[in-house]
């Protein structure tokens, strides 16, 4: 796999199951009857394969991925990559735990049928969950403050390096709270849609989990925005020179270069066609019209995944290192 | 305490390459990458320049920081070295350094992916280990330093390669003065 192809996969995935793990803790709180819970627990099985998904995408860049998987977190002094891999290991372990409290839960977990055959599990796993269930929450709540706070903060700082003009500026930052929460969160969103339109019935729940999505979806497609706008705007302001000569190379590329075509095409799909469908979501949760609610929570999720891929492609392939500007910079000093 | 660097004075570089082809050959650097490159600025046009560009082997080295494995270390010498058994080709050495000085060669069998930089002439690119599993370095001697016919590339112990920059700035200074 490019370079470019498997840090845009891996970025986009992990954050977006950091958002999917999100969403399904706001299911849990939202969940008031074992029915309830039946329902979302479909959405738990968005977080952990993504999240895997993306770290074979990670994995498949490296020159030695067995060596890079047992060493990567060496150098937690110093380096923020390593700090990045540790916190992603750290949210792995505890998304796993909690996607396992949901689909082994013993009521209506989808893997409950499945523990019961198999002769060494079907005791064990049981008791597991059962002593662990109460703690469901807590460990939902602790793997989405390592994912959102820890995991999301060491990932933009290890992009945020002075010899990345571009990327060393707070919308870096942005730009991943905005992947991890609205592809993530509407990620869950379309799975859950998708059940509705299977099975046609879903409780009171649903539409508050809907509601909330519309909610997170519109704050984030407006901190989006702002976010686009910023990084088109001030990405001439820098500290030195020849940091300003840099991030003037990107902007050039990203506005008139091979990627505009992408930016452009990220501010109509990721920004515009998602806040149609979110305002089309809006309307049909107040009409309460769930089978139309349901189709446009799917079409909000299938933009946003593409308007962020869209986005992380301009945002790798546009970045004109420091290293590019360096000899005109040392060529006149 | 002897503290090794590298200064180009690009006022006297003129894209011979023979820093790149000396590197190449001293170091058995493969086809596909190298250790060093020269960079044209304004080609073809008013004020056009050379600038030969490789690790500069720097005071706080933002490689040996960002490396997430502890491939690269730096010698009390001032040279910037790295392990290729510890490097897994995550490529974030290339994008904290400011001179692009890492490479990571795909069409080298042996170390595919694997990142290589100037070594101040102390590791060739294919290194080698002693019994005790540490790797065998030469003298520091760099070689595009003792190649270059104009002198612009200048190398060694820090004191003695800024009095020589010194001294060269220093002339360029007085002919101005003076019109010559």
């Amino acid at each position: 796999m490019s370079g470019n192809t498997s840090y845009i996969i891996f970025t986009v995935l992990s954050q977006m199951a950091v958002g999917a793990l999100i969403a399904m803790l706001i299911a849990d709180f939202l969940a008031k009857s074992k029915e309830d819970a039946k329902f979302f627990e479909t959405g738990a099985w968005v977080c952990v394969p993504v999240v895997v998904v993306g770290l074979i995408a990670m994995l498949s860049h490296e020159a030695r991925p067995f060596l890079a998987m047992l060493t990567m977190n060496n150098h937690l002094a110093t380096s923020w990559l390593s700090r990045e891999v540790l916190a992603l290991t750290l949210f792995v372990i505890l998304a796993v735990v909690y996607t396992a409290l949901w689909v082994c839960e013993s009521e209506y977990g989808s893997l409950r049928g499945i523990i019961s055959k198999i002769p060494v599990i079907s005791a064990l796993i049981p008791a597991l969950v059962k002593i662990f269930m109460p703690l469901r929450k807590i460990i939902g709540v602790l793997a989405a403050v390592m994912g959102f706070v820890v995991y999301l903060y060491a990932s933009a700082t290890s992009y945020m390096m002075y010899t990345m003009p571009a990327w060393n500026q707070p919308t870096t930052l942005l730009f991943f709270i905005v992947t991890t929460l609205l592809a993530g969160v509407t990620a869950v969103a379309a799975v859950l849609s998708v059940k509705y339109l299977m099975k046609k019935e879903a409780d009171k729940s649903f539409t508050t989990f809907l509601w909330a999505t519309t909610g997170i979806g519109v704050a984030m497609v407006v901190l989006l925005a702002v976010a686009v706008y910023a990084n088109i705007t001030m990405l001439p302001i820098a500290s030195t020179e020849m940091a300003k000569m840099a991030q003037l190379a990107t902007l050039e590329d990203m506005l008139h270069g091979e990627h505009a075509t992408f930016l452009w095409l990220r501010v109509v799909i990721g920004i515009g066609l998602v806040l149609v469908c979110l305002v089309g979501l809006a309307l049909a949760l107040i009409k309460k019209s769930m089978s139309t609610a349901a189709i446009l929570a799917i079409a909000v999720f299938v933009f946003a995944f593409i308007g962020e891929l869209l986005g992380r492609t301009v945002f790798f392939g546009s970045i004109v290192p420091l290293s590019e500007v360096m000899p005109h910079f040392l060529s006149i000093v | 305490m002897v503290i090794y660097k590298f200064l180009d004075d690009v006022d006297r570089c003129i894209d011979c390459g023979g820093c790149f082809v000396a590197c190449k050959e001293r170091n058995q650097v493969p086809v596909g990458t190298s250790r060093i490159s020269v960079q044209r600025i304004n080609e073809g046009k008013p004020g056009e320049r050379y600038v030969a560009m490789s690790c500069m082997h720097c005071t706080h080295a933002p490689c040996e920081q960002a490396c997430p494995v502890k491939a690269i270390w730096k010698r009390e010498d001032g040279i910037v070295l790295m392990d290729k058994d510890k490097c897994i080709g995550c490529g974030y050495c290339g994008w904290a350094c400011p001179f692009g000085a890492p490479k990571y060669p795909h069409d080298v069998a042996k170390y595919q992916g694997i990142m290589d930089k100037c070594t101040f002439c102390v590791i060739p690119f294919d290194q080698q280990k002693d019994a005790a599993g540490n790797i065998i370095q030469t003298a520091p001697d760099p070689r595009c330093v003792s190649f270059c016919a104009t002198k612009a590339r200048l190398g060694g112990e820090t004191n003695e390669v800024t009095e020589i920059y010194r001294q060269r700035a220093a002339g360029k200074l007085m002919s101005r003065q003076v019109g010559v």
